[in-house]
């Protein structure tokens, strides 16, 4: 697989972990962020190909990163797969209206993000 | 009393003194406890009617300052004309001896007869009539007067009676007066005392009584009753709408939340006021708030590490941590399915929480059956091969689509024909089955499990009640997958049911409201205009309608598609191309998603195997376009 560079934003080191062991395993390239500040800092050094971002992550939080990332136009073309353990169809909207390109419910199945990933990343 | 024959004019005194006493005893019995002025009236008036001859009878008893009661009757029909003219002549006398000014619209007038108006306008001229005073405590309180189309129709004798009478009627108000002193006083004692508020209004809005609990619900700190006046005003506003019972509002006193309930005072048609029973629920409300925060919390904060388990357990079953022994494998397996239990039950929590609390709306819009119930069976298609169990779809042809919120749906089959699955035996059967009536469908799941007694048939829709389950394989729970389904039924305005028989299965059914006939693109549109607004608070709309089968499977699976790809629109705008069947809506995004969504429906549309014709313009390049074809949809020049 061409080298990928997938960037996991989540404050919750051990899924985090859980992550990298399956990206990893198709070769991907992860880089990872346990907060908000470091992730946006991390999307803006890097520009990986795609970010998975939590929402709940502390500093500053996942809809605010993606919108940082969707209105600022070097970055605006990386697709980002948000989770969430929320379903409230207020904080669908405000996924929607952070311009985020994917959003999926904790828990989730592997086979159906690792799909996202690579709709996202245009890969087979 | 036999009366003994004498042939001269005392025996016919005697007589009438014989009918007097007569008609005072049985007065006296008859009234001694009557607590109804009305029935007091008649009765009045009955026993004057034994003793005089009378054309016309009006009695007059007054209440309080300036009002009082009227009861008239005559002995044939009158004209109105001569009941007015008695009736201000009576007036006239009476405030001349109380000294007051009662006028004719303070008082209320109840007929005896309900015959007595004539429209003969031939002058019935009262020529003789009597007024007799009845007094309580040397003060008159009304009068008693009979009139007559003859001279000197009353006697000396009539007129002693009638004083005997109006004696009597002076001693019943009194008897009366104090029942009903003494039980306002238990009354008001107990609404006093009553930790509810009471409002009483009057219609034109003067507060007729306020309770010191209502005092208290509604005064500030310096005891001024600020918020009187507001909640006055909803009460008459209440008071306008409620034809029977009570209205229900809830309403913000300061930092109070209180649950007010109206209700009418007074005769139906014409309420004099309104009661109003005020009761503080700002605790309640509270509470419940509280409540859900924490089930919502503590659902979430599972959710976490019920990933980081699921996501770890998945991994060491896909042999990414190398290879496993058929013990491990086994043993992760169930671990596995614990897990997704756990998060069942999770779900299922945060589901009849927020079901309970009002906090989920339905986003309602055409849903196929079939498509819905399809779906399901394969969600749950490993389940029923291990317990051995097969499936059958049983619609009938040309089933028209359903109208509700499809994950709702989808969500209520699922729990249905789990809950199947669950009862039945290896080699049994689930099938599921619909029917259409004149406004809604009716939908089965049947199962041939050991069936339900039928005292328990009622409960089985109870929360946490699991019944006699099948041992073995299948999805357990907390028990709120048929509360559950019981609940999101009833959001759609629905019933849901269940037959059985023991030892031959189960059958429950559910009605969902169906697409109306006439439902076009118009109300497609109002709908997703409501969901959108909703959701993405006040976007506008976006709106499919794609040629081909226009109730098959396919133009809903289309619908949906693009939904899911038109998920982040800010404006829409509409394109309609020649032949009138196609529109395609385009969402100019002023968020950059919008341009990963126009590539996107130009994907989706290509791979749709219903017919269409659209054209899809990239944004920003394409914005003269799109904004001349909106200007020509929408007909301007």
């Amino acid at each position: 697989m061409p080298d990928k560079k997938i960037l996991v934003v989540e404050d919750e080191p051990e899924l985090v972990r859980a992550l990298e062991v399956r990206l990893k395993s198709q070769d991907f390239q992860i880089i990872s962020a346990l907060d908000g500040e470091e992730g946006l800092r991390k999307a803006r050094e890097e520009l990986p190909d795609l970010v998975i971002l939590d929402v709940m992550i502390p500093k500053i939080d996942g809809f605010r990163v993606a919108r940082f990332l969707k209105f600022d136009e070097k970055y605006k073309h990386i697709p980002i797969i948000m989770l969430t353990a929320k379903v409230e169809d207020e904080d669908k909207a405000v996924g929607e209206e952070t311009g985020a390109d994917e959003y999926i419910t904790k828990p989730f199945e592997w086979e159906y993000l690792f799909e996202k990933v690579k709709e996202y990343l245009g890969v087979e | 009393m036999a009366a003994r024959k004498v042939k001269d004019k005392t025996s016919d005194r005697l007589k009438t003194a014989l009918k007097e006493a007569q008609v005072l005893a049985s007065l006296a019995r008859g009234t001694a406890y009557v607590t109804d002025i009305r029935e007091l009236f008649r009765r009045i008036q009955l026993a004057v009617r034994e003793v005089v001859k009378y054309d016309v009878y009006m009695c007059i008893i007054l209440q309080g300052e300036d009002e009082g009661y009227l009861f008239t009757d005559a002995a044939s029909a009158v004209t109105r004309s001569c009941l007015d003219e008695v009736r201000s002549d009576l007036l006239r006398v009476t405030n001349y001896l109380t000294r007051k000014k009662i006028r004719p619209e303070d008082i209320r007038e109840e007929f005896g007869a309900t015959e007595i108006l004539s429209v003969d306008e031939r002058r019935h001229g009262i020529r003789s009539s009597c007024n007799i005073p009845i007094v309580i405590d040397l003060q008159p309180i009304g009068i008693i007067n009979v009139s007559s189309f003859a001279e000197d129709a009353f006697s000396k004798d009539d007129v002693e009676v009638l004083y005997s009478l109006a004696e009597q009627t002076s001693a019943l108000v009194q008897g009366l007066r104090k029942v009903i002193a003494s039980e306002t006083k238990d009354i008001e004692s107990i609404i006093e005392s009553v930790w509810d508020g009471v409002v009483v209004v009057e219609r034109e809005g003067k507060t007729k009584f306020l309770n010191p609990a209502a005092r208290a619900m509604l005064a500030t700190k310096q005891g001024e009753l600020s918020a009187l006046e507001r909640l006055k005003g909803y009460i008459l506003k209440d008071l306008a709408e409620v034809k029977k019972g009570a209205k229900v509002r809830e309403v913000k006193v300061r930092d109070r939340i209180l649950d007010v309930v109206t209700t009418p005072l007074g005769f139906e048609e014409e309420p004099e006021g309104a009661v109003a029973v005020l009761r503080d629920v700002t605790k309640a409300r509270e509470v419940e708030r509280m409540k859900n925060e924490l089930i919502s919390n503590v659902s979430h904060e599972l959710r976490t590490p019920l990933t980081t388990v699921k996501e770890f357990v998945a991994i060491l079953l896909d042999g990414l941590a190398g290879d496993l022994t058929d013990d491990q494998k086994e043993y992760l397996h169930i671990v596995r399915s614990n897990i997704e239990r756990l998060a069942r039950i999770v779900s299922d929590l945060l589901d009849i929480s927020r079901l309970e609390s009002g906090s989920i709306q339905l986003n309602s819009e055409p849903v196929s059956v079939g498509r819905t119930v399809r779906q399901a069976a394969d969600t749950l298609r490993p389940s029923m091969e291990e317990a051995g169990i097969s499936f059958r779809i049983d619609l009938p042809a040309g089933f028209p689509p359903a109208y509700g919120d499809s994950d709702r749906i989808s969500q209520i089959f699922l729990n249905l024909i789990s809950n199947a699955i669950k009862h039945t035996p290896p080699g049994g059967e689930v099938v599921v089955r619909g029917r259409e009536l004149p406004r809604k469908l009716e939908l089965s799941v049947t199962d041939t499990g050991e069936g339900i007694p039928e005292d328990r048939l009622k409960q089985v829709f109870d929360r946490f009640l699991q019944l006699g389950r099948m041992p073995g394989p299948g999805a357990k729970g907390i028990g709120l997958g048929l509360a559950i389904v019981k609940e999101l039924v009833k959001m759609h305005k629905c019933k849901v049911w269940v037959e059985s028989n023991l030892g031959e299965g189960s059958r429950f059914c559910f009605t969902i409201p169906k697409l109306k006939k006439n439902f076009t693109l118009k109300d497609y549109i109002e709908d997703q205009k409501k969901l959108y607004e909703r959701r993405h608070r006040g976007f506008c709309v976006v709106v499919i309608d794609l040629g081909g089968d226009p109730e098959g499977d396919g133009r809903m699976e289309l619908r949906r598609g693009l939904e899911t790809v038109l998920r982040s629109p800010r404006d829409a705008v509409f394109r309609k191309d020649g032949s009138q069947r196609t529109v395609v809506a385009l969402a100019e995004s002023k968020k950059q998603g919008g341009l990963v969504f126009v590539k996107r429906l130009g994907e989706e549309l290509s791979e749709r195997p219903v017919e269409y014709e659209a054209d899809v313009l990239a944004y920003p390049a394409d914005r003269e376009k799109v904004e001349s074809l909106a200007d020509e949809w929408a007909g301007r020049p």
